[in-house]
């Protein structure tokens, strides 16, 4: 699984705590490489840097492009190129600010969890056919739709979940009697279509199935 | 074919040896890949991949044992074409210090150490999921003035799993001395973190030819393979005894990405 970078102007979050007190929202837009738009009560605008995010806006990043969004508890979720997201739920203003859901509807995000300030599983990434309920603190989430999900053929969209840091839960609503799967830290799994998830494999397991020089 | 010239005068039989052996290997691989085959399999071969992938690999590696000491190192590039085809072209540069062995591509003389080139174009196969099949040609230049076919096959098993299991060939064949090599690996992914993988395993090289004497040489053991995600680095050792007495083998290689 390809990352989305995360690291850059890190720094420049830790200035931004004192915009999300003030905005009333659940986090800022911390960092915007590219073109990006935020939709808030069918009005779209274009995102800059310090943009206070509330609950239910609509995240967009364009091709080529990135954008971070720092929330009041340290946490921060990271949209790769082309990705949309939807803040679903969220704990707004002060300190403990953040989100307690996000909708995947498509692409790719990083999300960096503080477990630290919120009880366990009091986060957690839908896509159209997954459910990643947080048990850590670092892990990505791709909905990929309209390309062969690698190991399942026959299914042209499904979700891949990689953990780096913690344990994520992931379930398919699609297929509630299905059990869910633990992935932990060095793991990923794949939902495809209304399958269950795949057992854990290695984190990047992709990468070591193209052949590399021996 | 890779393996005809084998059929040459002397040594005969340890030729056959090794060509017999790559042919089972090569026979149970494309098994392998017919049971995973879909139906829909040869439209993939001539349709587009989107997105298309191009790969620049940096790989070097270092042979020691009494008998035989090498190093090699350069440069692999791969583009994808379709979904399941890829257009591959590597160039190395080889030095051998001292001896002949399972990947000397001429014939015994004095005089080392030798230098030498190798230039190589040819394809990936990918006909199923976790199976790949490498076939490239190409010319040595330098202190080598051979022709070379090299195939290279390799397949996951239980990719869905904690612990995936690799089983990979690779065979060469060289004409100025009508040497066939084959190493075999089969290696399982027993760790996995946010950082790296660890591979362990087992592996073994077969060789032999007209100017092998007696029957094919044979030599293997433990493979250890280490992953490092950061970097895409790999870097594998394979030790071990046989004809060559212990030996020891470091290969890596670090891969670059495209996204077109």
């Amino acid at each position: 699984m390809a990352r989305v970078a995360v690291w850059p102007l890190v720094i420049s979050l830790c200035l931004a705590a004192p915009a999300i007190a003030q905005s009333g929202g659940v986090g800022v837009v911390s960092a915007v490489k590219g073109e990006a738009t935020l939709a808030r009560a069918a009005v779209t605008s274009k995102i800059v840097q310090s943009m206070p995010v509330e609950i239910n806006d609509k995240l967009t990043t364009q091709a080529d492009s990135h954008l971070t969004v720092r929330f009041g508890d340290n946490s921060s979720l990271a949209l790769g190129p082309s990705t949309t997201v939807v803040i679903d739920q969220g704990i707004v203003g002060g300190g403990a600010a953040g989100i307690t859901r996000v909708g995947l509807i498509g692409g790719r995000i990083h999300s960096i969890f503080n477990a630290g300030l919120r009880r366990v599983g009091s986060y957690e990434v839908r896509t159209p056919n997954a459910i990643a309920g947080v048990r850590g603190t670092e892990f990505e989430v791709a909905y990929i739709a309209g390309t062969p999900c690698p190991g399942f053929p026959d299914c042209l969209r499904y979700t891949d979940v990689g953990v780096l840091k913690g344990k994520v839960e992931v379930s398919n609503p699609l297929n509630p009697k299905a059990a869910p799967v633990i992935a932990s830290a060095g793991y990923e799994t794949t939902v495809p279509c209304e399958q269950p998830p795949a057992r854990p494999s290695p984190l990047g397991m992709e990468q070591m199935l193209t052949p590399s020089y021996r | 074919m890779a393996l005809c010239g084998l059929a040459g005068k002397g040594g005969n039989r340890s030729g056959w040896a090794a060509y017999g052996a790559a042919l089972l290997l090569a026979a149970a691989f494309i098994a392998i890949a017919a049971a995973r085959a879909r139906a829909d399999m040869l439209s993939d071969f001539v349709t587009p991949a989107s997105p298309e992938h191009f790969t620049l690999t940096l790989f070097g590696a270092a042979y020691g044992s009494p008998a035989y000491g090498t190093t090699h190192q350069g440069v692999e590039m791969e583009q994808t074409l379709t979904r399941r085809l890829g257009l591959i072209a590597r160039a190395t540069g080889y030095e051998l210090y001292h001896g002949f062995a399972f990947d000397t591509p001429f014939a015994r003389r004095p005089g080392a150490p030798f230098y030498f080139g190798r230039f190589e174009g040819g394809l990936d196969l990918n006909p199923a999921y976790g199976f790949h099949l490498i076939i490239m040609g190409g010319h040595d230049v330098g202190a080598s003035d051979s022709a070379v076919l090299e195939e290279s096959a390799s397949v996951w098993f239980n990719v869905h799993d904690a612990h995936p299991i690799s089983l990979s060939l690779t065979s060469s064949h060289y004409f100025e001395n009508q040497l066939t090599n084959g190493l075999i690996d089969a290696r399982l992914i027993a760790l996995s973190t946010d950082k790296l993988m660890l591979l362990a395993g087992a592996g073994a090289i077969i060789w032999g030819g007209p100017t092998v004497q007696g029957s094919a040489k044979v030599q293997g053991g433990p493979d250890l393979g280490l992953f490092i995600r950061d970097w895409k680095l790999n870097l594998n050792l394979q030790a071990g005894y046989g004809i060559d007495q212990e030996y020891g083998m470091l290969t890596f290689s670090r891969s670059f990405d495209w996204e077109e």
